[in-house]
């Protein structure tokens, strides 16, 4: 009978499907090997190379090892790690320097050197409670230290706590750092409602301030240029920034920019070789989706597995990132909703309030980031970009 | 203060809240198979990061790595990370087993390359003794780098197993350093005869730990098992995905929905060239339209699954911009055949031949449902359930009615033709679009 052929047909297909499946399968896994020759290079260790400075340093990571309890050589070994750390955007250079705070890191009030490398290091990965708390203790036994407020102001800035932030920029001009109390405040007034007039203060500024800042001040430049709906000039500034500094975050905004203008091919000729890199591989397989490049597939695989092991450890600090993946690349809006929701809990930044209004679109439910317009609206943040979905 | 400080510092402020890390921090990963007669197998992937970091393995300091340089160091990297592993069952330590020591290699994992490291430990059991209490102390990087984790899985392999079977994973760290697991049931003496039948259903596990972190609640975990998820719970969220897609994928539902139309008609040459649709007859018996529908989506079935495993799997995969205008055509084709007869050959070959091309096109749904290769086996085959399921709704709800109008003027005239014709539109505006990489947004689908 017809009917039961072509059941038995159906059925030996499924049960060929799954003999294939498990015959292919486990084919795919990463296996362990051994390599055939000697000369075979294994492991790249550092983009960089190597300087007498990364030498210097382990020579001064033992000397601190030996001395535990030596506030000063431990800080100066953390400082570097945090340098490298920023750098490379390697996040085991933050371990290297909680290492070296060992001693002191439970502490309730450890020595204010190393109370502030702690908030730093807090913050960095997005523990901003925590990093508050040591950073408002800190200010208030030293209210002459720069360093203190700014990173106060910084991280106040992105926990959306404006208020507070405006008073800590406030106080970096007493403490001895006026150019940077004027950018900070600029930065700020951007944000709460005088986009126009923080735009003009900072491309006064830039000229007037000392060079070593100008790298710092065109960064804030092109994200408020982005946000005024300035593509052009914004990439231009990017592009200023680049021809100096060649920093894994600069490249990631500059890549975002480029993929709203809907320019895919230049991001990937401009982050392609940089897949090791989670954030900029990101962009460069939103950039490969544009293009329809066959490279897609791999990229979305590895961002997939890398999220995956972040995961397995217990970690949730790219949600941001994730959220994004989860819903251009994995198409999932609800999920990303999800994620962008959790980000949200945590951090205002504009790229957070866009990726919620953007997941919450998708998925169906504008309402969902209603709490993002009220924000924007109770500090009169403009972003050009975000105008449709408000 | 010193300005340059200063300019260092805001800078690092301002990167370390916005970006995203490169990477992840530093984490290793261990396997511990309990076996009979009391031994454990211990592989132990390290980041040779991590190992660099701490010895002196980058002999000539270039920066790379290479395998010569990593087997000379073999000896010194194992002396290092060994003593910061312990296990202990019911408080007596388990003993490495002389020569158990597994050949140097390494293997990739998605942070960078990791050195393998094997041996076996043999733990106090007398034969027969079952297994009680065991404990893992972890100390790996607790005090040169405190992020660091040892993602550590229990499996158990009795007598009688043919592959290990997982029982739990836990991660290690200096929040919590030591893991505690009680299991029943796997003999720590030497396998009976009579073993064989309960080693299968060996171990239940009690784990206690010192509260630690907890995981993160995330959606983005959702896809592969989530653990304790049976396998007909897998397959049946998969069987719901594949159905969904099917219902949401207008191009598949309107390919369908074109060759559903005219299968209560069969092929008959004669007629007026200028009647439209062309040379068709209605069937006799609702068995013969059936047995064309069957025919026809089993043939669409097989060669779907084909290529979707294949796709799924990386073996091919045709770019997506291909995939989705080659669709757009089959659909063009289908419904022009409907009203002039296009197709020589059978028509389920060419069913066989458009699915296919549908089965690279559903690949890409599945990719979007966040699966790693390992798992994909139960997926698999339920979506593609799912999407026959959602095939099968769809002939359920048109066979019937287009069997009983087949012979009236109204299916002819008002049905077939103008229906085809919409189709026949619409899969042209898709083709352009998807050819083009354009998109016209008044077009549905």
């Amino acid at each position: 009978m017809t009917l039961s052929v072509a059941m038995r047909a159906a059925l030996a297909s499924t049960c060929l499907l799954v003999g294939l499946t498990s015959w292919v399968a486990p084919a795919r896994a990463a296996q362990p090997r051994v390599p055939q020759h000697d000369s075979e290079v294994v492991e790249v260790l550092r983009e960089r190379p190597l300087s007498e400075q990364d030498k210097a340093w382990r020579v001064l990571r033992a000397k601190a090892r030996a001395r535990p309890s030596d506030v000063a050589l431990a800080t100066e070994v953390a400082w570097q790690a945090l340098r490298w750390a920023r750098q490379d955007g390697d996040p085991r250079w933050l371990g290297q320097a909680q290492a070296a705070l060992n001693p002191w890191w439970s502490q309730a009030a450890p020595p204010d050197e190393v109370r502030l490398l702690r908030a730093t290091i807090l913050q960095s990965t997005h523990d901003f409670d925590a990093a508050l708390r040591d950073l408002r203790a800190l200010v208030r036994a030293r209210p002459d230290q720069p360093q203190a407020w700014l990173t106060l102001a910084s991280v106040l800035q992105v926990t959306g706590q404006y208020d507070e932030a405006q008073s800590a920029c406030d106080a970096l001009k007493a403490a001895g750092a006026p150019w940077h109390a004027q950018a900070c405040s600029l930065e700020l007034r951007s944000l709460r409602g005088d986009a126009d007039a923080a735009q003009r203060g900072l491309a006064e500024l830039v000229t007037r301030a000392p060079r070593e800042l100008s790298g710092y001040l065109n960064l804030i430049r092109a994200e408020l240029a982005q946000r005024q709906g300035q593509p052009d000039k914004a990439a231009a500034l990017y592009a200023g920034l680049l021809a100096g500094e060649d920093d894994a975050y600069t490249q990631g905004a500059y890549a975002d920019l480029l993929l709203d203008q809907g320019r895919a091919a230049s991001v990937v000729s401009l982050l392609k070789g940089r897949e090791r890199n989670d954030a900029l591989l990101l962009r460069l397989a939103q950039a490969y989706a544009a293009t329809g490049d066959t490279a897609l597939d791999r990229s979305v695989q590895a961002l997939r597995a890398r999220f995956a092991a972040a995961h397995e450890r217990g970690d949730s600090v790219h949600r941001r990132e994730e959220a994004r993946f989860t819903l251009y690349l994995l198409k999932r809006p609800q999920d990303a909703l999800k994620l962008a929701q959790l980000n949200w809990q945590v951090q205002k930044e504009p790229a957070d309030a866009r990726i919620l209004l953007e997941a919450a679109q998708a998925a169906g439910q504008p309402q969902a980031a209603d709490e993002v317009r009220a924000f924007m609206r109770r500090w009169g943040w403009s972003d050009k970009r975000l105008d449709a979905w408000l | 203060m010193n300005p340059l400080r200063i300019f260092m510092l805001c800078v690092l402020a301002l990167f370390s809240t916005g970006a995203a890390w490169a990477h992840k921090p530093s984490d290793s990963y261990m396997t511990l198979t309990a076996r009979d007669g009391g031994q454990v197998l211990v592989s132990w992937h390290v980041a040779l990061r991590d190992l660099a970091g701490e010895l002196d393995i980058d002999s000539n300091d270039d920066g790379r790595l290479t395998w010569g340089e990593v087997r000379t160091h073999w000896a010194d990297m194992l002396g290092y990370v060994r003593p910061h592993l312990h296990l202990t069952h019911a408080g007596v330590p388990c003993d490495k087993l002389a020569d158990s020591d597994q050949a140097p290699a390494v293997i990739e994992h998605t942070d960078g390359q990791y050195a393998v490291f094997g041996w076996t430990v043999q733990c106090p059991l007398s034969a027969g003794q079952p297994w009680s209490d065991m404990d893992v102390d972890y100390r790996l990087f607790a005090l040169t780098d405190p992020t660091h984790r040892g993602i550590v899985r229990w499996r158990v392999q009795g007598a009688g197993m043919a592959e290990a079977r997982e029982l739990s994973s836990v991660v290690l760290g200096v929040t919590r350093t030591q893991h505690h697991v009680s299991w029943t049931g796997l003999q720590g003496g030497a396998p009976l005869p009579t073993q064989a039948a309960e080693a299968s259903l060996a171990a239940s596990v009690v784990s206690r730990a010192t509260p630690g972190p907890a995981k993160p609640v995330s959606p983005g975990q959702a896809s592969g098992a989530a653990d304790g998820e049976s396998h007909m719970a897998l397959l049946l969220r998969y069987v719901h995905d594949g159905v969904e897609h099917i219902a949401a994928g207008m191009d598949h539902i309107l390919f369908l929905v074109s060759l559903l139309l005219v299968s209560v008609w069969r092929r008959d040459g004669a007629g007026p060239c200028m009647a439209v649709p062309h040379g068709w007859l209605p069937r006799e018996r609702w068995r013969s339209a059936l047995g064309e529908v069957l025919r026809l989506v089993t043939a669409f079935t097989l060669a779907h699954s084909l290529t979707l495993a294949l796709a799924a799997f990386g073996v091919l995969s045709p770019p997506s911009r291909w995939v989705e205008s080659l669709i757009a055509l089959s659909v063009l084709v289908a419904a022009l055949d409907n009203l002039w007869p296009l197709l020589r050959a059978p028509r389920w070959i060419v069913v066989f031949g458009f699915g296919l091309v549908h089965g690279f096109g559903f690949a890409g749904a599945m990719q979007d449902l966040g699966l790693s290769r390992q798992d994909l086996a139960w997926p698999l085959l339920g979506f593609n359930l799912g999407v026959e399921l959602g095939q099968l709704m769809l002939v359920a709800l048109v066979l019937p009615l287009a069997f009983s109008l087949r012979r009236t003027a109204v299916y002819r005239q008002a049905v077939v033709l103008p229906g085809s014709l919409l189709i026949a539109t619409l899969a042209m505006l898709w083709l352009y679009q998807r050819v083009a990489d354009v998109s016209l947004g008044w077009v549905p689908g």
